[in-house]
């Protein structure tokens, strides 16, 4: 468990909105090629934690070390740069864009003119490109130029996936993936998961269903009341521990599966 | 912008004109036609500025007062002996400086669009006052004066002017990652931020070329009275949310664009014509276009494009409010 | 929990930025700190709070009201024009004060039924007051013989000028409202959370409607206790108050962000904003300087406050 195997370190994170504390003191570590389930219950800080790490918002106090140097992330672009991608419990996409602009947000393909002083859009390009993303994702498109209000939910998340995937991410984070889905459609998503992980990529994942982690998981790591409360390998701890630590309380899980 | 819209937008611009030809018969007289183009002209470099503020889900209420301000100050400089060139570039600065200051607020401090661009209505007019000291300054130099009162090839300068600044930023706006940036930013601002667009960046740059853009339209406005005075353009921010509504850009932000603005302008400037012919008087004359734009406004509601309150009435969320 | 807290919690840098600006005019003009200028003071304030009350109401609830100043105006001329045509004084009140309620009912419907953004809307019905009372008496003020309305203005009450008992008055009424009644509570709510509330079953709309009458009618009384004050019923006294209005609330910390804010602040901004302008005037300043001072305050207090908040 040596540190430079961490492709992530977060230490000493602290954010408080008014006086609200969301984050006190917490550490998390991702390991290069692992996937992290980190979960907690509402208002643990989770949501917090991971929009500190992809630019969405500041933190107080603490580091973060990517890949062994200190880093300043201060905004989204920041992120991606490292190669952090987000993907979204809402998936942050903008509705009445077509599908290819929203893959491309704010870096678009473009055509430069008059050495750089001129960027035109380059939008056969990203329409060629993001067609051929979608096409590996399995997922059934009629067009990228399609708004994408107009596509389901499914669809919906297939561009934010696309769109993390494009950028060949060296972390991808995922929050709530597997929200809302029907059971088949959460195997799906743990398919996509173990594919991404066989790709290289390290993971981080936000999820309320426990299964999810033990399903897909290397590690999980606990947030309660905004604090580290659990870090342990999934082969090493149970559902019964992993629940004790969100609540804090001596429980007994009753497992209705 | 969709074809039907702006064709849609023609036929309601020809039929108007139509119909004041039929009533009035001076407006169709060649100097009359070419009176209302060159006002209209006026108004739609307001009205560029104004649309992209719009369509980023804000609101400029400070253009005529900006322009105010720049102007006088402007004539100022330019009635003490200086040249015209750098009474132009004083009217612009002062023009950028104000829509920066704007535009920060609204990005860095989070000030909404309208409390923000209301109160530099009153401190830029106020200023403007000031600067005068009540005087009117007026009789410029000839250099100056062709801008805005000028031909060239036959076409007034300020018809060339105002096109040339609508061919930049239409152009700006369809084909380059600004324009994309801007129609995001304005259709969701959070999912925008969050996917990597600047939207600090492009909100303050937008209020920027809108008071830049106030400027340049007073620039040409001055030029074209040949006098500056504290008062001029009260009307202005109306005018201007008139041609972009009417154009067909959603006050919500996010959808629209600069050719609905000229025509918007265009009809605008043809109905104030109109009315001017009809001799309505003037204080009919804001009642009027206020109603004409809550009309507007209703049958954008109809037909289902304006779902909620604008943007720029939405609180803005304090970032990451939640946990 | 007691608004007086609330304020010392929330905004403290109002009642500093108050009491920064009492010890700087006293400073650079001895006779500001006159009683008589005070009292002065107090009074020229107590229009101004009648009408910030109402837009505080409007802010809490995330909408704006831009109107309300031609809506003064508009009472006035009403008022005025039924007093000189030997009408009583209490039908000019009745009539004033129904024009403040039917243009809030009217604003209401367009805003929460149809769905304008307020800001449209109240921009073009001032215009359209505006209009209004400028045509109806082809631009000139309105006067009348002498009434027992005159005393509404200039009437004094226990040695107090009567227009301040009536901004009193108002003051614990719509505190009692915003803070002790249902609807206050919902105000506060549809700022915060427009959708939680209407998921918890409030009817959104008429709680907008309500706000919006309430706001129209505390305009229109403000309109009629100026026109007392200048005895004459002018067509464009009132405006320039929806900004000073505005201005009052932001500074005293009643802003867009979900609700916050409270008619304590408004009164120390009405202070701060009547404080301004009578020093500044005492000053030899004019109008022009005075509404640029206002800006460059309100800005600076948006500031101080958002700060804060964060």
């Amino acid at each position: 468990m040596s540190e430079s195997s961490d492709i992530l370190r977060m230490e000493g994170i602290s954010k408080s909105f008014g006086s609200v504390n969301a984050l006190q003191n917490v550490t998390l570590t991702l390991k290069h090629g692992e996937v992290l389930g980190l979960v907690g219950d509402n208002g643990a800080g989770k949501s917090t934690l991971i929009k500190i790490l992809s630019g969405a918002i500041p933190f107080d106090e603490g580091s973060v070390f990517f890949e062994g140097r200190q880093v300043r992330i201060e905004n989204p672009q920041d992120a991606r740069n490292f190669g952090i991608e987000t993907i979204y419990q809402t998936f942050a996409l903008v509705g009445n864009l077509p599908i290819y602009l929203n893959i491309f947000l704010g870096r678009y393909r473009v055509k430069s003119f008059l050495g750089g002083w001129i960027k035109i859009l380059d939008n056969k390009r990203m329409e060629k490109e993001s067609w051929d993303i979608l096409q590996n994702l399995e997922i059934d498109f009629n067009s990228v130029r399609e708004r994408v209000d107009h596509l389901s939910g499914g669809q919906r998340q297939a561009v934010a996936i696309g769109r993390a995937l494009f950028f060949n991410p060296k972390i991808m984070i995922m929050d709530e993936p597997t929200s809302g889905l029907a059971v088949k459609e959460v195997e799906q998503i743990h398919e996509i998961i173990r594919s991404f992980k066989r790709k290289g990529v390290s993971i981080i994942f936000i999820t309320h269903r426990l299964q999810s982690i033990f399903a897909v998981a290397d590690r999980v790591t606990v947030l309660r009341g905004g604090q580290n409360a659990m870090d342990r390998l999934i082969a090493e701890t149970s559902l019964e521990e992993v629940v004790r630590a969100m609540f804090g309380l001596h429980v007994k899980v009753a497992l209705d599966e | 912008m969709s074809q039907s819209k702006v064709i849609s937008r023609l036929i309601l611009l020809l039929g108007l004109s139509l119909l004041l030809s039929l009533v009035s018969p001076s407006f169709t007289r060649f100097d009359n036609l070419v009176n209302v183009v060159r006002q209209a002209a006026i108004l739609n470099i307001l009205g560029i500025g104004m649309t992209l503020v719009i369509l980023t889900g804000g609101i400029d209420l400070s253009n005529g007062a900006v322009l105010a301000l720049s102007s006088c100050v402007s004539a100022i400089y330019m009635k003490s002996g200086g040249s015209f060139g750098v009474g132009i570039l004083i009217a612009l600065a002062i023009g950028l400086a104000c829509g920066l200051i704007n535009g920060w607020m609204v990005a860095r401090i989070f000030v909404p669009p309208f409390v923000i661009t209301y109160a530099m209505m009153f401190f830029a007019r106020g200023l403007a006052y000031i600067a005068l000291k009540g005087q009117i300054m007026y009789g410029f130099s000839k250099e100056f004066r062709f801008l805005g009162a000028g031909h060239l090839f036959g076409i007034p300068t300020p018809i060339l002017l105002s096109g040339a600044a609508l061919l930049v930023f239409y152009f700006f706006l369809k084909y380059t990652p600004f324009g994309a940036d801007i129609y995001a930013l304005g259709s969701d601002e959070e999912s925008s931020r969050l996917s990597g667009v600047k939207t600090g960046r492009r909100l303050i740059l937008v209020y920027a070329l809108s008071g830049f853009l106030s400027a340049f339209a007073g620039v040409v406005y001055t030029s074209r009275l040949n006098a500056a005075e504290p008062v001029i353009g009260e009307s202005f921010p109306l005018d201007a949310i008139a041609a972009v509504v009417i154009g067909g850009t959603a006050l919500e932000g996010g959808q629209g664009g600069m050719v609905g603005t000229m025509i918007g302008a265009l009809i605008i400037t043809v109905i104030i014509n109109g009315m001017n012919l009809l001799r309505v008087p003037s204080l009919l004359q804001s009642f009027i276009l206020g109603s004409v734009i809550l009309i507007m406004i209703a049958s954008q509601y109809f037909s289902g494009r304006l779902k909620g309150l604008p943007s720029f009435l939405k609180p803005l969320a304090m970032k990451g409010g939640e946990t | 929990m007691s608004d007086v807290k609330v304020l010392l919690k929330r905004c403290p840098n109002v009642i500093f930025l108050f009491a920064g600006l009492v010890v700087l005019f006293a400073v650079i003009c001895p006779p500001f700190l006159s009683l008589g200028n005070l009292a002065n003071l107090v009074l020229q304030g107590s229009v101004l709070l009648i009408v910030s009350l109402g837009m505080t109401l409007i802010m809490l609830g995330n909408m704006i009201d831009l109107s309300v100043g031609c809506l003064m105006s508009l009472s006035g001329m009403v008022a005025a024009m039924i007093l000189a045509k030997g009408g009583g004084t209490f039908s000019a009140i009745l009539f004033g004060i129904l024009i403040g309620l039917a243009s809030g009912l009217f604003v209401g419907l367009l805003v929460a039924k149809l769905h304008f953004p307020s800001f449209i809307a109240t921009f073009g019905m001032m215009g359209i007051f505006e209009g209004i009372s400028l045509f109806s008496n082809e631009g000139s003020s309105v006067y009348w013989p002498k009434s027992a309305f005159n005393f509404v203005g200039s009437g004094m009450l226990f040695q107090v000028p009567f227009p301040i008992w009536v901004a009193a008055a108002l003051f614990i009424v719509v505190y009692v409202l915003l803070y002790r009644t249902p609807f206050g509570a919902n105000t506060y709510a549809l700022g915060g959370h427009e959708e939680g509330l209407r998921l918890a079953g409030v009817n959104v709309r008429r709680q907008k409607v309500l706000i919006f009458m309430t706001s129209g009618m505390l305009a229109s009384m403000a309109g009629l206790v100026l026109a007392s004050r200048i005895a004459s019923g002018h067509p464009t006294v009132g405006i320039g108050y929806e900004f000073e209005a505005i201005a009052s609330c932001v500074i005293g910390g009643t802003t867009f962000f979900g609700g916050r804010g409270g008619i304590m602040g408004t009164l120390f901004g009405v202070l701060i904003i009547t404080l301004l302008r009578n020093g500044l005037n005492l000053m030899g300043y004019s109008t022009p300087y005075q509404y640029c001072a206002i800006g460059i305050i309100l800005v600076v207090g948006i500031t101080l406050n958002s700060i804060y908040q964060r």
